[in-house]
């Protein structure tokens, strides 16, 4: 895994007292992972258990963009609660930048299919949201609403939505609200950035196009995400590493390394390398939902 | 997006057409059966303590309008007031109940048997407490619209997406944050529909109460009428009581429309 310490365009806040300026060089516990889970269960329901992870294990580097596919089911969306502390693990561990998770994380960006943008609320209005939540930024809202305006203002620019600051969510097409909640989900600068699927309802031309949006924004700011999809044309456009889920009860089965330069353009789908890690993933997860046990436990293309 | 625009507008211009027949509907199905009940009356030559013309209906609203009008402002109050506290206490209520799972657990059953039991049977037991006079009339009133906002904010709150939750929560949103951003705001289309409802149940109750004991209201105005048989008398007061509540009802329906014009998803913009 990759180990090398990254500055960073945005500064990392944390709970507790960890603050991480954008010059500073990031001193990582746990061998340079952000996010570590190690050997992690976990079971629903208390009379019909269900196993939703079994021996589950993930690293994450900061700075990367991790994808995470799998036969549906797989327990991806258990894998995101897990992350972000809305779940505890009913074993195991599961480590945010050197600190046990063991409650809410209160500053990670999340984006699902569903836009869930709030109905009687301005796009701006909307994306400025976080900051009347987030601990650090609730008390300076007031005074300073035009600052915060001003951050989601430039945000909204660079998803390429300028001209909808003032109108309603409803009045916006799906491609549109999905980027204005990605916005939602990025304008406190989060470290850890979570993405459920967020372009799954998408045209494929509005889906392509925010991949584009998604990748220069990281490119950018250089966040940490873990993005899980079903599709795996996006997971390799998008990823620096391609995660493999088992089916139910999750763990990871494989991990692919994506060696394809950024920006990576429509042309990329097209390289060799590309085409190869699809077809290769695409087996995989064929065989997973066949029910075939995979032999070897972790692969990496080069 | 500019032709989606032009679309809509399209359909729009042909149903601002028909909007004078909308508006006029009303009152045509009105007129109709009024003059059809005329005609029933003098064809079939009804008794008038039977069922009175509406002539003669509204000559009695004309001739009797101090008494009627003296009533009426009575029952307007407690009932104005009945639905107040209904507002306020169901609001809470709702709020309660919609956003702690204890409580709905443990207070739902008991709202629900509470709402099932007749009104009228409670009126004499309110008279016992409190004597005849105002107080049985305002709390009937309450008893009657309470329900249908608690049911409706709880809704509200409830069914709040739970991706919605997970996003705020991941931020560090507290159950108070849930509820003050996205709960209450989301609850507001649901209370303000509830608020129609309840506003002509509470009618019901105060006129119920009314006409069980109290020396003055609409209720009691009827029901001695109907003791002297004057029935023109008692559906004259039936008359003003629905109309106080049409107009109750329109005022809460524009109130709605002014608050939670966001839930109302315009036509243009689809």
């Amino acid at each position: 895994m990759s180990a090398s310490p990254r500055s960073l365009g945005s500064r990392l806040q944390f709970r507790r007292g960890h603050e991480l300026g954008p010059h500073e060089r990031c001193t990582m516990r746990n061998g340079g992972n952000f996010l570590s889970i190690r050997n992690v269960h976990l079971t629903y329901g208390r009379r019909d258990k269900t196993e939703a992870l079994k021996e589950f294990d993930l690293n994450v580097s900061l700075g990367e963009f991790v994808a995470i596919v799998g036969p549906s089911g797989c327990g991806k969306s258990s894998l995101m609660k897990l992350v972000t502390g809305l779940l505890l693990p009913s074993q195991g561990q599961i480590k945010v930048n050197g600190t046990v998770v063991d409650g809410p994380l209160k500053i990670v960006g999340m984006a699902f299919q569903n836009p869930t943008l709030l109905p009687w609320r301005k796009v701006l209005s909307n994306i400025v949201l976080p900051f009347e939540i987030v601990d650090e930024h609730r008390h300076k809202i007031r005074s300073q609403r035009h600052v915060y305006e001003e951050k989601a203002r430039r945000l909204l620019n660079a998803v390429g939505l300028p001209e909808v600051e003032n109108r309603f969510p409803w009045q916006l097409s799906g491609g549109m609200q999905q980027r204005v909640s990605l916005c939602r989900a990025l304008v406190h600068e989060p470290a850890l950035l979570l993405l459920d699927e967020p372009f799954g309802a998408l045209d494929a031309f509005t889906r392509e196009d925010l991949w584009d949006v998604l990748q220069d924004l990281w490119m950018k700011r250089k966040f940490t995400v873990i993005f899980v999809t079903h599709d795996l044309h996006e997971a390799v456009y998008l990823a620096d590493k391609i995660h493999v889920m088992s089916r139910r009860p999750g763990r990871i089965i494989a991990s692919y390394d994506v060696p394809i330069a950024r920006p990576r353009r429509e042309e990329t789908a097209f390289e060799p390398v590309f085409i190869d890690i699809v077809h290769s993933l695409r087996r995989l997860i064929k065989l997973e939902m066949d029910g075939r046990e995979h032999a070897g436990a972790t692969r990496e293309v080069q | 997006m500019t032709e989606v625009r032009g679309n809509a507008q399209q359909m729009v211009v042909p149903a601002s057409n028909v909007g004078w027949v909308l508006t006029a509907a009303p009152w045509l199905v009105c007129s109709v059966a009024l003059i059809l009940w005329q005609v029933v009356c003098n064809v079939f030559s009804v008794p008038d303590y039977i069922l009175p013309p509406p002539t003669q209906i509204f000559a009695v609203l004309v001739n009797t309008a101090g008494p009627i009008w003296f009533h009426a402002k009575w029952t307007l109050a407690t009932t104005c007031i009945g639905f107040a506290l209904s507002v306020i206490l169901g609001l809470l209520m709702g709020i309660a109940v919609g956003s702690f799972r204890m409580v709905y657990a443990g207070f739902y059953p008991l709202l629900i048997g509470f709402n099932s039991v007749p009104k009228v049977a409670v009126v004499p037991i309110l008279v016992v407490w409190f004597g005849i006079g105002a107080v049985p009339a305002v709390l009937t009133a309450f008893l009657m619209s309470f329900f249908p906002i608690v049911v409706n904010v709880a809704t509200g709150l409830a069914t709040v997406e739970p991706e919605l939750e997970d996003v705020l929560r991941a931020l560090g949103a507290k159950k108070r944050d849930l509820i003050l951003k996205v709960g209450l705001p989301r609850s507001l289309p649901y209370f303000f529909a509830s608020l129609k409802i309840a506003i002509t149940l509470a009618f019901v109750g105060s006129v119920i109460s009314e006409s069980i004991a109290s020396s003055r209201g609409i209720g009691t105005l009827m029901v001695r009428a109907a003791s002297d048989f004057r029935i023109s008398l008692v559906f004259a007061g039936l008359i003003v009581t629905a109309a106080m509540g049409i107009i109750m009802y329109v005022a809460f329906a524009i109130l709605e429309s002014r608050m939670t014009g966001w839930a109302v998803r315009r036509p243009e913009v689809q």
